[in-house]
């Protein structure tokens, strides 16, 4: 049977529409599928949340445009569930830190978020300025910056996230932008917060020399509580 | 008029499924009421028009499809998204502290259903919608809608698959594709 068939067959299982011996032929044939169980299983998952997510569609409002965080996701997350959970927590916070990252199509309405300052050229050396080499270099995630040059154009810059200790203690001080209700919420139910707080560096161009800055990113983890037991 | 029908009793019989119509053809909760009152409106003007009384919900499914168009070309694109956002805005803020976790994974997966939702035809997302909020059989789908219940297993069917790899594109993550 084509997994065509067997998408229709589970459909109409989950749906109740079929009939008592197809029911029993389908159910008897599961145990010699491969992944027999685990498709009807499936099928009746998805009608159950489609069911609970479709009842509150048609009772809520459409959501506002979503805005698009363009930042690579750190290669190290853990098991799947956590992963998606550190996106939207990520996601939260990349918000709360006041971060205006727009998708392409929204390039030609940022004027108004930009600041008026003198733009670095990203192509410009970096002369005597201590920078963290190595980490800079590493670095596999990154933010992407839009900016607006002395021309009016707009630029893209994409900026390397780096960790704290790679930068000056000065850069790195600052709250957690985690609300604290929800942090205290979640360590009630036996969850930790984990933060990893990385930087994207910038540079001002002042006099002769570059004045550097950073902004914060911070990667929050949802865990489950592992204690040692004595 | 059609003399033999309680069209006050008819109306209110068939209000919960015409407005699941109407939100699947992109009238916000908050405007449903308003057009309701216009598809009964609208039901009791050209009441004359229903020959086979058996056939009232297609007949009144085909109002308010209707009703749900004019509505939508009233009202501008970007004022809908607006009103959209400030009525999400109030119920995020009248929630009593819900639980974290469930607020975050709720929130996501609310998230990515919506926006499949919004991918496709409002034909397929009406089907579907009526199928899993009113929980109806593949028969009454077809009563109420006048098509035949072979053509709602295949739209079904349709509507499905194509929900399915809206989901997917939204959230490769979670559901590979």
């Amino acid at each position: 049977m084509s997994p065509l068939d067997d998408n229709v067959l589970f459909d109409r299982l989950a749906d109740g529409e079929l009939a008592d011996d197809e029911r029993h032929e389908l159910l008897s044939s599961l145990d010699g599928r491969t992944d027999g169980w685990r498709q009807c299983a499936l099928a009746l998952l998805e009608a159950q949340t489609w069911r609970k997510e479709f009842k509150t569609f048609i009772q809520q409002e459409a959501p506002p445009t979503v805005v698009q965080v363009e930042a690579a996701m750190p290669s190290r997350l853990p098991a799947r569930p956590v992963r998606w959970l550190a996106l939207a927590a990520s996601t939260l916070l990349a918000f709360g830190l006041g971060w205006r990252l727009h998708p392409q199509s929204e390039v030609g309405d940022i004027s108004n978020h930009i600041a008026t300052t003198t733009v670095p050229s990203v192509d410009r050396e970096l002369p005597d300025l201590e920078l963290p080499a190595d980490e800079f270099s590493d670095t596999r995630d990154a933010v992407t910056l839009v900016v607006r040059d002395t021309q009016g154009r707009n630029q893209r810059v994409r900026l390397p996230l780096m960790d704290a200790s790679a930068l000056g203690d000065q850069w790195t001080q600052a709250s957690s932008a985690v609300p604290a209700e929800l942090r205290v919420g979640l360590q009630n139910r036996g969850f930790d917060v984990h933060r990893e707080r990385r930087y994207a560096p910038l540079f001002f161009e002042q006099d002769k020399g570059l004045v550097p800055m950073v902004v914060p990113v911070d990667d929050t983890y949802v865990v489950p509580v592992s204690r040692p037991v004595y | 008029m059609n003399e033999s029908i309680d069209w006050s009793r008819m109306l209110d019989e068939h209000r919960r499924w015409l407005a699941t119509v109407l939100r699947a053809r992109g009238v916000e909760v908050s405007a449903v009421e308003e057009v309701l009152q216009e598809v009964q409106a609208e039901a009791l003007r050209s009441a004359d028009r229903l020959r086979d009384s058996a056939k009232v919900a297609p007949w009144l499914y085909r109002i308010a499809v209707t009703c749900a168009m004019q509505y939508r070309r009233r009202m501008g694109r970007r004022r809908r998204l607006m009103e959209g956002y400030a009525a999400e805005q109030e119920v995020s803020s009248s929630s009593a502290e819900p639980d974290p976790l469930d607020w975050l994974l709720a929130e996501e997966q609310q998230r990515i259903v919506r926006e499949a939702l919004t991918k496709l035809s409002s034909r397929d997302a009406e089907l579907l919608l009526l199928k899993y909020t009113e929980d109806w059989s593949y028969r009454q789908l077809a009563e109420h809608l006048g098509v035949s219940t072979s053509a709602v297993e295949a739209r079904l069917h349709r509507a499905r698959e194509k929900m399915r790899c809206a989901l997917a594109q939204l959230a490769p993550e979670i559901i590979p594709q």
